[in-house]
């Protein structure tokens, strides 16, 4: 497994290079921009490239990116396993999915900034008021897709199953967790992603640490070079983790799937 | 003490009843078809048997070990490969993943499943080799009764005489007893020793048959002869809702009594003569 997943993920990297053009003729146009607007507007690409090296070399940025990932990743933990706990115990009934949805709705519909002024005055300046916001905002997108998940459980697999005497636990493991994954896997990345951006906001914000509060001094000096450096470091991060790590598991995790494309 | 033994058993969905109280015995090595109309709660009596559904009303005494069971649709799972769905059942069984592969692999073989064909998904599989698969998985862990539901239905003529022969030899080889539903005389012919035919609302044994030779014994020249003196049989035609055939009255009348061992049982309405 551990090799096939690695054999997988190689694969997945070289077939990276479309989305390599994709990225560099987004730099491109960026240049042509900053060429017209000037520095002061909008520095070239190069020149926020060479900003946030010198913010690596001068060792400002990994206690600043530890720091929002901790926010991020935490929030994002929370997320995920409330979101699932109650999604599992709302679909499980019928009257609780039909009380979860209206809640679901009102949770997706509430802005991550309202959440972020109540958290500030319930939880102060420190990380949770971050992780309370990020985890605010990842939960309806987690417990939704759980819900839906559980709610479209195939019952004839499951008496299929039954018939053939699987137990309670083979019968989560073959028949009902691979279905629920197919549902939680593209909502988790999406709710990853929303954290990520979220614990920058609330940062910006609220904190006097990670990249958010970094993006806020840039912010006041006018400093648009260091600014955008702090962007590229958040959208590398999640480059990163979104193509080099997600993006495989879930292309090995539903394998079956490509083959009815 | 018999296989399968079903007394006093009817059933409700809300307050539509949909099988009246019927007995049912099955022995060891029988094969036994429930044919009928839809709706006349052959899946019903099915699934009840499978433990699939929450008994309310009379008993069913399990005499089995090892029940196996063929559905309509294949209901592969679509995350396994054809080779993992068909060790399924072993390893609810808890048969070593090694032992239950080769097992495996070897009944897909004698099904005409190659190894190229047992790695793959069950989307990349064709419809008839889908319902191989379902049937490998059912006779993998060697049942002592097997229930099949209408498992043929969606295969083309071939492909349902080829798996249909396999199946007798295989449940032969297994001596395992079979309860299959079906809605088609001929497949019932081809596989059952005895027929019981459902009908009315709700759903009642109608008719009882039981041909002379044994359904490993009975040529297709057999069986046509067999579906022909059915299709003519008033009792059965009445259970199917069909108007009495006037061509088939005037020369073959009563052919049940060359043919069958014939019971009826009762009436599908008030109005109808059945028997």
């Amino acid at each position: 497994m551990t090799l096939r997943l690695l054999r997988a993920w190689i694969a997945w990297l070289w077939s990276g290079w479309s989305a390599a053009a994709g990225l560099a003729l987004l730099v491109a146009g960026w240049q042509l921009a900053a060429e017209r607007l000037g520095p002061l507007l909008l520095p070239a690409p190069l020149d926020a490239f060479a900003r946030l090296y010198s913010l690596l070399e001068a060792g400002v940025l990994w206690p600043e990116f530890l720091v929002t990932a901790r926010r991020a990743l935490a929030g994002f933990a929370l997320a995920l396993g409330i979101g699932c706990a109650a999604g599992v115990l709302a679909g499980i009934s019928r009257a609780g999915a039909l009380l979860a949805r209206p809640l679901v709705t009102v949770l997706l519909g509430m802005p991550p900034i309202a959440w972020l002024v109540l958290a500030l005055l319930w939880l102060g300046s420190g990380d949770g008021t971050p992780v309370f916001t990020v985890c605010a905002a990842a939960l309806p997108v987690v417990f939704g897709a759980t819900l839906q998940g559980m709610l479209t459980r195939d019952t004839a697999l499951s008496a299929m199953a039954r018939a053939f005497g699987l137990s309670w636990r083979p019968r989560v493991i073959e028949v009902e967790l691979p279905h629920l994954l197919a549902w939680l896997f593209p909502a988790a990345t999406t709710a990853l992603g929303t954290s990520w951006k979220v614990a920058v906001m609330a940062e910006l914000l609220t904190s006097s640490d990670g990249i958010g509060a970094a993006l806020a001094d840039a912010r006041t000096q006018l400093d648009m070079t260091t600014a955008l450096a702090w962007v590229l470091c958040v959208l590398l991060a999640l480059l990163l983790v979104e193509y080099g790590l997600l993006e495989p598991v879930k292309r090995e995790l539903e394998r079956w799937r490509e083959v009815a494309r | 003490m018999s296989l399968l033994r079903i007394r006093g058993f009817g059933h409700r969905y809300g307050a539509r009843r949909a099988l009246a109280p019927m007995d049912l015995t099955l022995e060891r090595g029988e094969s036994l078809a429930v044919l009928g109309p839809s709706g006349c709660g052959k899946s019903t009596l099915l699934q009840a048997t499978a433990g699939l559904l929450e008994i309310g009303e009379g008993t069913i005494e399990r005499g089995w070990q090892n029940l196996g069971m063929v559905f309509q649709e294949p209901r592969l799972l679509a995350w396994r490969s054809a080779l993992d769905n068909i060790a399924l059942g072993l390893k609810a069984r808890g048969v070593r993943r090694i032992e239950r592969r080769a097992a495996a692999t070897a009944l897909g073989a004698r099904l005409g499943l190659s190894a190229a064909d047992l790695a793959l998904y069950p989307a990349a599989l064709s419809g008839g080799m889908r319902s191989r698969v379902a049937l490998a998985r059912a006779l993998a862990i060697e049942p002592d009764l097997l229930l099949l539901d209408e498992p043929f239905a969606a295969l083309d003529i071939g492909l349902r005489h080829e798996l249909e022969q396999w199946l007798l030899r295989e449940c032969l080889r297994l001596g395992c007893t079979m309860l299959m539903i079906t809605h088609s005389p001929r497949e019932a012919l081809r596989l059952a020793d005895r027929l019981l035919v459902l009908g009315g609302q709700p759903g009642r044994p109608l008719l009882a048959l039981q041909p002379a030779l044994r359904a490993t014994d009975r040529s297709e020249r057999d069986v046509l002869a067999l579906e022909t003196a059915l299709l003519a049989d008033t009792g059965f035609r009445s259970a199917f809702g069909l108007p009495p055939d006037e061509r088939v009255e005037a020369t073959d009348r009563a052919p049940e009594t060359a043919w069958f061992q014939h019971h009826c049982l009762a009436t599908p309405a008030p109005d109808r003569q059945a028997c």
